[in-house]
């Protein structure tokens, strides 16, 4: 006996993952079917029945009706219109019909329409639900509204959409109507306390203004004006003042020049006189004698005379309350009395525009103070003429828009603004609706096809157990021999057989059955 | 020792040499017998199964060498069919007319080969003769309905023969049929690997041994570690039992 070939294994080899060729697959499941025909059929049998009965007994017919209402926004009017009312807008229709539709009130009326009896406040309130469940409210266009209900009495299901449709036309008009007149009244109410207000505001004015007499529209520049032409005024004054100053300056500097007698041989004249005739011969007699001649003392001697009794004169001259003219032997000057009644006339003018000056100035000064008495009181003013502005615009836009308000209020009362019609009316449903036998039908043989198989190839596919002589030597690096075919006996073949036929006549069976319920409710539908 | 035995009743015997076949009377099965019993034949009805075998055989036969060899069967679990392999490799064996097959049913608490094969173990099996309750060897050697195939039964049944399968007694039987033709080749039907011991204990005796896994019923690994439970080498490899 030889030793047989030493078996290899290698790591990796012994763990492969788990890898079923897709042909080898399919093999076993068709293997694996054969073997348990009988389980596979009868699961199939079973799920088919099953949903044979759900279908038929289970599943409650539902008949929905079905009713369309057009919403559109009046057409014509609109435009005439544009600008002067605004039209309340309905947006979201679907929306807004659910929010008045599922409404306490509405659907109590829907109770009583629809013929319900209702026992307690709960069941009220279930029965509600249970109607806002099975309706539907949908906007397939923007103008369009539909209302769907579902229920299993189709006369019922006609009367409630009916009651549906009416309810909501009836409902939104009213609503439209009731928004637009509380529109109205809101802003006539806002127009009458803005009318008060603006008359508070007036009355706050005048009063301010009576108080302060100053504060007359316009007064400010009114003063400005004033105040510049007086100051032009007081200027010119002035400037006048100044020539006639001068002038008068000027001429009595002439008069001071100019004696009022024009010859006056005062005795200081004379005086003087005799003064340079005495120094005259002096000096003559100097030229011939000496300061010793007693013709020059003489002349000295007068001299000194003379010139004692000039001091004398001088001083006397120079004491007030002498009349300059009174003893004296004069000449009276006829340009002295021109000027004199120059001076007198210029110190005249002089006056008068002094005065006038004077005027001036403090009409000014009064001014100014008007004007600064304004621009304190300009402030306060300003505040109230504004309040009023104010007001006043508000007012005026307010009773604008309540004009429109009130157009609009018309408009829908008399329903203009809105058209609410009926576009297709419900009907009593004649088929039922929603879930058809077919398609529980269908559903069910998926399923009944499905499940067996599915577990089939859970079975194959996450069963550990080797079904495919292939892994044999990939996992375990043992040789794989050979492999033995099946070998049933005559009575296990016959065995199979018979299970083989069994399975398929359930089946047949149950096609047979649906076939028969399909005809029996094509005849009697 | 005749080496051309075909069942028949009568059994010359030369001087010297040892006849261990029973003197009785077997009759050869039918073919639907044999389809009963899940026997191969030569039919073409059973030409898929019956040609598997011979390939098991032919491949045995090249790992075996050119002595005559003791394989042992033995399946992984309960259920694989180890039975049905060991008997029908033996039938395999046996189609060949130049040798001769003998199949030792060392399943003691389930012994199936003798009903299979339609054999009626009256004088005792293999359990009694390892306790000493049968003395000869020909005695529980038994002719099949099918040619040169013999079977040893299990005898009565036992929970644990695993101390059986260790005594001398045991190696002398397995020594002696070997020993009795250079062309009879040892079967045995060895019980489930991981049910007990004495599956490993029986490989001691045997030149190759060859694993037996059912379709879905054992998980590779479970093949591992019954694998695992012989000397490396002695493994000759896996056979895929396709029952499903």
């Amino acid at each position: 006996m030889s030793a047989p070939v030493p078996v290899m294994r290698s790591a990796a080899q012994a763990r492969k993952p788990d890898d079923f060729q897709p042909d080898e697959l399919l093999l076993t499941l068709l293997k694996e079917a054969r073997s348990r025909i009988v389980t596979i059929a009868a699961i199939f049998v079973a799920i088919m029945l099953l949903t044979l009965v759900v279908g038929l007994l289970v599943i409650p017919r539902q008949y929905t009706a079905s009713t369309t209402i057009l919403a559109q926004d009046s057409d014509i009017i609109q435009p005439l219109l544009e600008g002067r009312a605004v039209p309340t807008g309905v947006s979201d229709r679907a929306g807004r019909a659910r929010q008045i539709l599922y409404s306490r009130k509405v659907l109590e009326q829907v109770l009583q329409v629809g013929g319900w009896n209702v026992s307690s406040p709960v069941a009220q309130d279930r029965l509600m639900e249970d109607i806002r469940k099975n309706t539907t409210i949908s906007s397939p266009r923007p103008d369009l509204v539909q209302i769907d209900y579902r229920d299993s009495d189709p006369e019922r299901a006609y009367r409630v959409t009916e009651a549906f449709g009416a309810l909501f036309i009836q409902e939104t008009l009213a609503t439209k109507e009731r928004e637009s007149r509380e529109a109205y009244e809101f802003i006539d109410k806002q127009v009458r306390d803005y009318h008060t207000k603006l008359l508070d505001a007036e009355r706050n004015l005048q009063d301010y203004r009576s108080h302060n007499a100053d504060a007359q529209p316009g007064s400010a520049t009114d003063v400005n004006a004033r105040i510049t032409s007086l100051r032009s005024q007081v200027e010119q004054a002035r400037m006048a003042l100044m020539e006639q100053e001068s002038r008068e300056s000027a001429i009595s500097a002439q008069l001071s020049g100019e004696s009022a007698v024009t010859a006056t041989n005062t005795r200081e004249n004379l005086y003087n006189a005799q003064l340079i005739e005495a120094r005259a011969e002096l000096d003559r007699l100097l030229l011939t004698f000496t300061e010793r001649h007693p013709d020059v003392v003489r002349v000295r001697h007068q001299m000194e005379d003379i010139q004692r009794a000039l001091t004398t004169e001088q001083q006397r001259r120079s004491q007030p309350g002498q009349g300059a003219f009174a003893s004296e032997d004069a000449q009276l000057n006829p340009l002295y009395n021109e000027l004199r009644s120059q001076l007198a006339q210029a110190r005249r003018e002089a006056a008068a525009t002094r005065s006038r000056m004077n005027t001036a100035q403090s009409l000014l000064n009064e001014e100014m103070d008007r004007s600064r008495r304004i621009a304190a009181s300009e402030s306060a003013l300003s505040e109230l003429t504004r309040d009023y502005e104010v007001n006043r615009e508000i007012y005026q836009d307010l009773l604008r828009r309540r004009e429109n308000a009130r157009v609009s209020m018309g408009l829908d009362q008399e329903n203009r603004g809105l058209t609410l019609r009926i576009q297709d009316p419900a009907t009593v449903p004649l088929r039922p609706s929603g879930l058809r036998f077919m398609h529980i039908g269908a559903i069910g043989f998926v399923f009944a096809v499905g499940v067996p198989l599915g577990l089939l190839f859970l079975l194959v596919r996450f069963d550990p157990r080797v079904r495919s002589p292939r892994q044999i030597p990939l996992r375990t690096g043992y040789p794989l021999l050979t492999v033995i075919p099946a070998y049933p006996t005559p009575r296990e073949r016959r065995l199979q057989s018979m299970k083989l036929l069994l399975s398929f006549a359930a089946i047949a069976a149950v096609f047979v059955v649906y076939g028969l319920v399909f005809a029996f409710k094509l005849t009697s539908a | 020792m005749n080496d051309h035995d075909t069942g028949a009743r009568n059994v010359p015997s030369a001087a010297g040499s040892r006849s261990i076949s029973r003197v009785d009377d077997s009759h050869a099965l039918s073919i639907r017998a044999l389809e009963e019993r899940r026997l191969i034949h030569r039919n073409d009805s059973a030409r898929v199964q019956a040609d598997a075998f011979r390939d098991l055989r032919t491949r045995l036969l090249s790992l075996g060498g050119d002595s005559n060899f003791v394989t042992m069967v033995a399946p992984v679990t309960a259920g694989c069919g180890g039975s049905f392999v060991a008997r029908n490799l033996a039938a395999a064996f046996a189609f060949d007319e130049t040798k001769l097959a003998t199949l030792v049913d060392c399943d003691a608490l389930h012994p199936a080969q003798g009903s299979a094969l339609g054999v009626d173990a009256s004088a005792g099996g293999l359990m009694d003769y390892i306790e000493g309750g049968v003395a000869q060897l020909q005695d529980v050697h038994y002719p099949t309905g099918l040619p040169r195939l013999y079977l040893l039964p299990s005898g009565s049944v036992r929970e644990i023969a695993g101390e059986s399968f260790s005594s001398l007694r045991m190696r002398t039987l397995v020594d002696s049929l070997r020993s009795s033709s250079p062309n009879r080749y040892i079967v045995l039907d060895s019980p489930p690997v991981l049910r007990s011991p004495d599956a490993r204990i029986l490989s001691d005796l045997a030149d190759l041994v060859v694993l037996v896994a059912g379709y879905g019923r054992v998980t590779t690994d479970q093949i591992e570690k019954a694998a695992s439970n012989f000397a490396p080498g002695k493994v000759a490899g896996v056979v895929f039992n396709d029952i499903h």
